[in-house]
């Protein structure tokens, strides 16, 4: 089983954009990002400090890397690996009853609290990355396809906002009892 | 004909594109709308303080420069907020607590609770300009009202009375405790539900 090129560089480039977005977000709030993981109880409190440094610098290797070819595997493991550890850690969160936690997801004046969809966003998205461990298939690409790649990450990245904001939206909305 | 379709093929890419941006704005639209009519107010946590008890006493020393008495007869309503440094949505909410001091000076006081490390509390009373408000360190506050979640405001009487409290998020929530104050109730929560009992 292969993967067309198109699919796989759509994807590779989405799943960088997203990781270096997040790595630019976390390092203009190092003392908000700091909280957060405090407030996520999983890190044992005198690593806080030495956490909230690492992972950054593993999402800016994770979004470089998945841009050259040669490190694109070991990244790719990494970017699964991330997205699970965190996923993993808002559904302990969640089954603690310790919801109204930030999920670390936006730094925006609107806080966004950890929920089920976005355990489910991060899986889907770990089954995304999966996808670029299948072999590219050898097939002659052209402007074209070069052009379907770029409009399909930004399609990608659009959406994956949209989702963002729609599950963030379904806690009020359950509140608002629409 | 292949240019047609070529041509087509990005027509329908740049249709695409547009739309995509529009539902995400519509999206966030929608959660603005969803902040403003929120009808819930401020979430009360934990069953340490029950409106109507009296409010643990405290002489705690203030960062900004005297003592500070916590509980008993006072002058004004006191708001005691906690907040730490590193909580986002407890930053969103100091311009709105200082416009409220500055109108309720003469019938409300409010006092930042925190704890944690002395030179990180001076750098943050800098950097958001609370020089005029007591500011508090003491874990003992925030154990006897067992704080867990941030932003958390209590609302205490003149007569030292807890009136009420509760997890604020926004300016809403942080106005349903001066509203729960008017109604005479314990909590918004409370208040809804009598109103649902009601209906």
């Amino acid at each position: 089983m292969t993967n067309d090129p198109v699919f796989h560089y759509i994807i590779s480039f989405a799943l960088s954009l997203l990781f270096l977005t997040s790595t630019w977000q976390k390092l203009q709030n190092m003392h908000e990002f700091r909280g957060i993981l405090q407030s996520y109880q999983i890190v044992n409190e005198k690593l806080i400090a030495l956490a909230a440094r690492v992972i950054p610098a593993v999402e800016l290797t994770v979004g470089a890397g998945l841009l050259i070819p040669q490190t694109q595997t070991i990244c790719c493991v990494l970017a699964v690996g991330l997205l699970l550890t965190y996923a993993i850690a808002m559904a302990l969160n969640i089954k603690r009853g310790n919801v109204n936690i930030d999920c670390g997801c936006s730094f925006g004046a609107l806080r966004q609290t950890i929920s089920s969809g976005l355990v489910w966003r991060n899986i889907f998205l770990s089954v995304a990355a999966t996808s670029l461990l299948l072999p590219v298939g050898l097939r002659e690409t052209s402007y074209y396809d070069y052009g379907i790649i770029v409009f399909g990450a930004v399609q990608f990245s659009l959406l994956y906002l949209t989702a963002n904001t729609l599950i963030d939206q379904q806690l009020t909305s359950k509140e608002l009892s629409l | 004909m292949i240019d047609a379709l070529v041509i087509s093929n990005i027509v329908s890419w740049v249709i695409i594109i547009v739309m995509g941006i529009s539902l995400y704005a519509l999206a966030r639209q929608i959660g603005v709308l969803h902040e403003r009519i929120k009808p819930v107010g401020a979430l009360s946590l934990g069953q340490a303080v029950n409106s109507g008890d009296p409010a643990p006493t405290f002489n705690v020393n203030s960062l900004n420069g005297g003592p500070i008495t916590l509980g008993g007869n006072s002058n004004r309503t006191t708001l005691l907020f906690f907040l730490s440094s590193t909580c986002p949505v407890c930053k969103t909410l100091l311009p709105i607590l200082k416009s409220i001091q500055l109108q309720e000076r003469d019938t409300l006081q409010i006092i930042f609770a925190s704890d944690g490390d002395i030179t990180e509390h001076q750098r943050f009373i800098a950097e958001h300009q609370l020089e005029h408000f007591p500011y508090i360190l003491s874990a003992d506050v925030g154990i006897a009202y067992r704080i867990s979640k941030l932003p958390y405001g209590v609302l205490i009487s003149v007569d030292g009375e807890i009136i009420t409290h509760g997890l604020v998020n926004n300016r809403e929530h942080l106005e349903s405790l001066f509203e729960v104050q008017k109604l005479g109730v314990a909590t918004v929560q409370e208040y809804n539900a009598a109103q649902s009992g009601v209906n």
